[in-house]
């Protein structure tokens, strides 16, 4: 049984601990805020891009490159988003065993699949498993700026055209709410629209005037609605790490608080029982001295 | 009624304004746009947008890199891949960035990726240059 001082400087750890625990989950409920409101933001113009797209391609007929559906791909990217930073509950473990399990899955389907890792976890995961990742980036979902996913964006385009691959999926963890998200797998090149999408009557007026031509727009608009979708799937990434770290933290700063309260008990238990022991001690002391 | 609608990645920067006359720079040349223009849909590069709001004689600048614009019979929407008003712009690293990219410009030993990239971040500073300007 431990002594009284252990039990002591127990307790005064587990209250560090704890206070650990709740500052980053204010944190990170500060910091899901500001990516919750990234996502909101973004919503409009993502919207607003892929709807013009389908209705320009449709109503044109302009077929593309980064539209059309390769029938029978080969050779396929993976791409999967985790974060830099542990302590997020099971955000990081999901996704990666998702990736693991879709990675085996469809391995013998096509005749290349290479993972590209965003996120340390991710490549120390696969590295761990002896899949070397084709690439692995890293601090960018720290300080996520439309730039930067741009830049990814236009790594990946460039695979894609030079014909390295045929399709880039992408799996990454949907933001749902504060406390809970999703893994999900998505296509991303090529492009899927949908004639689903198509309400924009300016496209139907016989006098509408393109400048520059229908088949430039189409290609600048993919081109900007690809970078568009990456910077959202990372946006979506970092909010559900924000929220999965806080819902992590308040569990941990929950069970601090019962270990110390477990704790805290089982020290006055012993306090008195020493105590009582002492008071016997004394007591029977005296009496055989008066005996 | 005639409104002007600008959204950004980040923001909407204009919703739904009333809007007398829009000065956009296409991508085949700058476009100046009142109500009953004909439809049509578009690019615009790198540059200085102005509108000017119903009954007000004054031109709001903003800088815009790449966007889509399309012209309806009841406004002008835009979407924009950045969007800053002249208050966002600072005047010192605008000239500095200008000054930088002119000079890495000028270096006989770079390649073809980076005298786009350089070109491009010329252009914005210069844009932004010209949005305090006027």
């Amino acid at each position: 049984m431990a002594n009284l001082k252990d039990i002591r400087s127990r307790i005064g750890s587990v209250k560090n601990t704890q206070q650990i625990t709740r500052a980053m989950k204010m944190v990170s409920a500060a910091k899901l805020r500001r990516a919750q409101n990234n996502i909101v933001n973004l919503r409009p113009y993502a919207k607003e891009l892929l709807k013009v797209i389908a209705d320009i391609s449709i109503t044109q007929r302009v077929s593309h490159p980064l539209l059309n559906p390769v029938a029978d791909p080969k050779n396929v990217l993976l791409v999967v988003i985790t974060s830099d930073r542990g302590l997020c509950g099971g955000f990081n473990a999901n996704i990666n065993r998702f990736a693991m399990n879709y990675y085996k899955e469809n391995q013998s389907k096509y005749e290349t699949m290479d993972l590209l890792c965003v996120g340390r976890k991710a490549g120390e995961f696969f590295k761990k498993r002896g899949v070397t990742p084709k690439k692995t980036i890293l601090n960018l979902a720290r300080e996520i700026s439309y730039d930067l996913a741009a830049d990814v964006a236009n790594d990946l385009m460039e695979h894609f055209t030079e014909g390295h691959y045929d399709s880039i999926y992408l799996i990454y963890n949907e933001f749902k709410s504060a406390i809970s998200q999703e893994v999900v797998c998505e296509r991303l090149l090529p492009i899927e629209v949908k004639e689903a999408h198509l309400n924009d009557e300016i496209l139907a007026s016989p006098d509408l005037i393109f400048e520059p031509a229908p088949e430039k727009i189409i290609e600048d608009l993919l081109v900007k609605h690809f970078s568009i979708q990456v910077y959202r799937c990372l946006s979506e990434s970092v909010a559900a790490e924000h929220g999965a770290r806080m819902a992590a933290m308040e569990n941990a700063t929950k069970n601090a608080g019962e270990m110390i309260s477990n704790l805290t008990l089982t020290y006055n238990k012993m306090r008195q029982a020493a105590i009582t022991t002492e008071l016997i001690e004394i007591t029977s002391g005296a009496e055989a001295l008066n005996g | 009624m005639f409104t002007l609608n600008l959204v950004t990645p980040e923001k909407k920067m204009v919703t739904d304004q009333e809007v007398e006359e829009v000065i956009a720079p296409g991508s085949e040349g700058q476009m100046d746009i009142f109500p009953g223009h004909a439809p049509l849909v578009g690019t615009m590069m790198t540059g200085v947008l102005k509108y000017r709001l119903k009954d007000s004689s004054t031109y709001t600048p903003v800088v815009v890199s790449w966007g889509y614009i399309a012209v309806h019979p009841d406004g002008v929407s835009i979407l924009a891949e950045t969007a800053e008003s002249v208050e966002e712009i600072d005047r010192k690293r605008a000239e500095e960035a200008a000054e930088k990219a002119r000079k890495n410009l000028v270096d006989p030993y770079i390649d073809g990726d980076q005298i786009e990239k350089f070109q491009r971040k010329l252009n914005r500073a210069n844009a932004r240059l010209d949005a305090l300007n006027n």
